[in-house]
């Protein structure tokens, strides 16, 4: 008796495990990864172009997943045919992408098309080398300043004309203000997120740092060069101090920027830093502006670097008094002015050649090509504004009405085009024979070194913390903060494979 | 130290018996230590005696068996037709086929390019599109592992072919009839019944435990990272390289990069993650028990609600727990707020210093851990027959000496066991690591390779190498190297503990 109940139940657990294989759903799917709160309007679009070719997508179903998940990138690492047929990324993601021939080359027509349609700084980030590998399709990827108008009407740093913070105004500008406001104020806060190293870069390309990247064919990282640190590059000599390093004035700016009181290691009570959590920022926006929380009321938050993310969430907390500027203007101990730049991201849109409806015919490759195109024009881009804030790159939905008087990307594109030469005392303006970039407001993102974000996030966090506890170790003398300075550019150069 | 006699031990001041017993635990450990070293090889040498001993049989068997026997060498289940076995012979031949089949379809394809992992390069047209597919290392590696282990399972069967056909030889000039299908079936339902019955569970296992374990050590001696993805590139062998530079810190064939870096992290890592699990067992096993032995005196009221309320951090489910916990200790958690009001200023839990941030892991893992230890102890005081201790009392024992005597020989027969998986648990712990402080507390380290925090354990790190950048080759190593030194504590524990050494002395 007992033998034939455990042939049963082993007899049972056989027919389950068939049966649930059996269950296996046969539907072919069309998979699309955009930003994850931008899924109803992907959807929707895709849809509509599957509708126009309902040949070459017959027993097709449309499926959409975060791309902003860990799991998606992952998934493509580990199987790139089970990656979405279209997707959209941030332009530091394409080097990996390419590596993985997981991006079609735009060619041909469909590069003119991309060129025609969308912004010169746009399209040129789709480049690695000289081939095109997306649709550029969101140009919003950058960070300004947002600001309470309560916080600073009347106060020195007010320009009562404009209504708005007066041009040029610096960290220092603003803690002053809040102190002369007075009030609620006296607890005001202005933050931006030093333990982000996507933030902390502005910095270090407003003192004319920077980077390049070489890639072979294949989409690997042949090279990374890196002057952040003590080296400087080939053919230049300083000749104002022997030991000149970009990353020193970085350090002075950032350091200035959480003390400014130049003299002892205390965090000036204005400065907002939060480490440790997953998102600072973002977190901390939501505490520090709700009026309801303890920490709304007491300490409330009178400014903010950050992106187009954060707009429409800071336009209701604050109403009328939300406004938006570029970024604040950075100062060493020297006295030595630098208008901190963006570290301009963007958002294309690829196609997966390795996908298994791609991989099918190279007209079904063609047919996600439109479908790329068709998510990344006008109207699609229009669609995705209204639903989620994204500003577009496309040419003609930038000239939309609705976009134009849109503030936080006014201030966006004001930062864009913000004029940043360095002051006329600085000796080392011409270090490389050229104003750093493109002498405006930002460096684009286009490729960065393999190894890059990581160190640059350490030296946020190591600043801040050393500063904040006063136990200062890497920067305690001139000497170790060269130190830590050449070590962090060696390991950010040393990534190339 | 000098071995002495009982008489000179008894003769010792108090002081000096328990110096005598913390230095004779402590010399003999590295004694313990070796002489489970050696026992290893003595260990395999007796399974490899025994799995020699199988094919001895089979040696015999071509040896003094007649043509007919030799001859299911060539085709299996010959034997068995031979003496009228039928359906069992149509087995054979039909595994036999569908074998050489997969070999030749399949297997070979495969195979043949394990040496290297692949040599033709994918190649695509001017828009991506993929002309030739070229060879996938990862599909490569995988197939050509399971093609082995079906070859090796097959080898097994094709000498159970050959015994069979011989035992037949033998059985026919005894019966004149060998056994029939219906024989056959009757032996699975009787005395060969555990095999019907564990068939499918020893299959599923091999299925998805072993198979998959078997490829993820082979990736170890590969280059499968982030710069050699598959299906667009390809990775190769590198022997043992991965493991020279993340344990020596010096790369073999120069293939590794960083690996200064890497075996660095490696043991700055493993240090810190033995150091975590020494300290969690013993403060959780210690606290637990002095918390149950203190609900469990009779003067103490309400025992069910003390009971209650330690089960409660059990009920809800641990990372809950600890997500709650972790936003407690933040900067502005609700922590910092409450000091705040009674003028304390705010300390930075989790994000100051590295030794701080440790110390309170280790806490929140005692208000974690500490319940199930409770409980246990709980079950196990209760357990111990109250007539030990009238005993004692009536040969005018004290508290201490019960507990020394009675109690604590008790509690550590029974938790011995558990003490192992509980440290095991704890090298392993992710969730209190990750979802606390996602590895990372205080000044970030530098000299830290790859997204390696400062409280990392070496399971988050794992984790963050294959999750977040791809470094499959390294991360299987770490693995490995989290394998042997789990396996070396849980085995060198097991064998010295009393619950296994005295397996009869607890009724």
């Amino acid at each position: 008796m007992k033998k034939i109940l455990c042939f049963v139940l082993v007899l049972m657990l056989v027919v389950a495990s068939v049966v649930t294989l059996a269950a296996c759903d046969n539907t072919k799917t069309l998979l699309i990864w955009g930003p994850g709160d931008h899924e109803d309007v992907y959807l929707e679009w895709v849809q509509k172009f599957m509708d126009q070719y309902p040949e070459q997508f017959e027993g097709y179903k449309v499926q959409f997943a975060g791309s902003g998940d860990v799991g998606a990138y992952a998934a493509m690492n580990v199987d790139p045919s089970t990656g979405a047929a279209v997707y959209t990324f941030s332009n530091d993601q394409m080097a990996n992408l390419v590596n993985l021939a997981s991006l079609s080359p735009v060619i041909g027509d469909n590069l003119t098309w991309s060129e025609e349609h969308n912004s010169q700084a746009a399209f040129d980030a789709t480049f690695i080398g000289d081939k095109s590998y997306a649709y550029p399709c969101q140009a919003d990827n950058g960070y300004y300043m947002y600001y309470n108008k309560s916080a600073f009407r009347g106060t020195a740093v007010w320009d009562s004309t404009n209504d708005t913070l007066k041009e040029g105004y610096t960290f220092r500008d603003l803690y002053a203000a809040l102190d002369e406001k007075g009030g609620d104020w006296a607890k005001g806060k202005v933050t931006w997120a030093l333990g982000d190293s996507w933030y902390v870069s502005g910095v270090f390309f407003a003192v004319g740092g920077d980077y390049e990247v070489k890639y072979d064919e294949a989409g690997k990282q042949s090279s990374a060069d890196c002057w952040f640190g003590f080296t400087l590059p080939e053919g230049v000599t300083d000749n104002k101090k022997g030991d000149y390093t970009v990353g020193m004035d970085a350090y002075e700016c950032l350091k200035n920027t959480i003390t400014v009181s130049n003299t002892d290691n205390t965090v000036n009570s204005h400065y907002l830093y939060s480490d440790g959590d997953k998102n600072p920022l973002n977190d901390n926006i939501d505490i520090y502006t709700n009026p309801d929380n303890a920490q709304g009321k007491n300490t409330p938050l009178a400014a903010a670097v950050c992106g187009t993310w954060k707009a429409k969430k800071l336009q209701e907390a604050w109403g009328d008094d939300y406004g938006a500027t570029v970024l604040p203007t950075l100062e060493t101990n020297d006295g030595e002015l630098f208008a901190m730049k963006n570290f301009a991201g963007y958002k294309h849109i690829g196609v997966n050649p390795q996908n298994e409806f791609a991989k099918q015919s190279r007209e079904n490759l063609e047919l996600l090509h439109k479908l790329a195109q068709y998510l990344s024009d006008k109207e699609a881009s229009l669609a995705r504004y209204e639903a989620t804030g994204a500003g577009p790159s496309n040419l003609e939905a930038l000239k939309d009405p609705k976009i134009a008087a849109d503030s936080a990307l006014i201030a966006l594109n004001a930062q864009y085009d913000r004029v940043c030469k360095y002051p006329d005392n600085y000796s080392k303006a011409d270090l490389r024979g050229q104003v750093i970039g493109n002498g405006l407001g930002y460096r684009i993102q286009d490729s960065v070194p393999a190894n890059y974000w990581t160190p640059i996030q350490k030296f946020g966090n190591n600043l801040y913390i050393e500063f904040s506890s006063g136990k200062l170790e890497n920067f305690a003398s001139r000497g170790k903060i060269m130190d830590y300075l050449a070590a962090l550019q060696t390991e950010i150069s040393q990534a190339a494979q | 130290m000098r071995q002495i006699s009982s008489l000179e031990y008894l003769a010792m001041s108090r002081g000096r018996k328990i110096w005598y017993k913390i230095c004779s635990f402590i010399l003999d450990i590295p004694r313990a230590i070796g002489k489970f070293i050696c026992n290893i090889p003595k260990a395999i040498w007796k399974l490899m005696k025994r799995i020699g001993a199988w094919f001895m049989g089979v040696i015999d068997a071509i040896h003094y068996g007649n043509w007919k026997t030799r001859m299911s060498a060539l085709v299996w289940g010959f034997g068995c037709f031979a003496y009228r076995q039928i359906a069992r012979g149509i087995v054979y031949l039909a595994y036999q086929i569908i074998f050489i089949l997969y070999i030749v379809f399949f297997g070979s394809t495969y195979l043949a390019k394990f040496g290297t992992l692949g040599t033709v390069l994918q190649e695509r047209d001017e828009m991506g599109f993929v002309i030739v597919q070229g060879d996938n290392s990862f599909e490569i590696l995988l197939y050509s592992m399971l093609t082995l282990v079906i070859i090796l399972f097959t080898a097994v069967v094709m000498l159970k072919s050959i015994k069979d056909a011989y035992s037949n030889q033998l059985g026919y000039s005894i019966a004149e009839r060998a056994a029939t299908m219906k024989d056959d079936a009757q032996q699975f339902l009787n005395h060969k019944f555990h095999l019907t019955i564990l068939a499918l569970p020893s299959l599923t296992l091999a299925v998805f435990t072993i198979v998959p374990l078997l490829f993820m050590i082979l990736v170890a001696f590969t280059n499968y990272n982030r710069n050699t993805l598959p299906p667009a590139n390809l990775f190769t062998w590198v022997g043992f390289d991965n493991f020279a530079s993340i344990l020596t810190g010096q790369a073999l064939g120069g293939t590794a990069q960083d690996a200064g870096k890497w075996s660095y992290t490696f043991w700055h890592l493993l240090g810190w993650t033995l150091e975590w699990a020494i300290i969690a067992t013993l403060s959780n096993l210690f606290l637990g028990m002095i918390l149950a032995l203190i609900i469990n005196k009779r003067s103490i009221k309400l025992k069910k609600f003390w009971r209650t309320c330690l089960v409660t951090v059990i009920a809800v489910p641990q990372f809950i727990s600890l997500l709650l916990v972790s936003k407690m200790f933040r900067n502005e958690g609700i922590i910092n707020t409450l000091m705040g009001y009674l003028g304390v200023a705010p300390v930075k839990w989790l994000n100051d210093s590295t030794q701080l941030a440790k110390i309170v892991i280790i806490l929140v893992n005692i208000w974690i851990g500490v319940p199930y230890t409770v409980l246990t102890c709980t079950g196990i005081l209760m357990n111990i027959p109250n007539d030990l201790y009238e005993a004692a009392k009536i040969d005018g024992a004290n508290p201490v000496r019960m507990f020394g005597k009675i109690t604590l020989p008790y509690m550590m027969f029974v938790l011995g066991p558990s003490l192992i998986t509980t440290f095991v648990g704890n090298i392993n712990n992710f969730n209190i690591i990750f979802l606390l402080t996602g590895g990372q507390s205080g000044t970030m380290d530098p000299k830290l390779a790859m997204s390696a925090g400062d409280v990392d354990l070496l399971i988050t790190w794992l984790y963050k190498l294959t999750v977040n950048s791809s470094q499959y080759d390294m991360a299987s190593v770490l693995g490995i190297l989290i394998f042997i030194v789990v396996a070396f504590f849980s085995l060198f524990v097991y064998s010295r503990i009393g619950s296994v050494k005295n397996e009869e002395d607890f009724q």
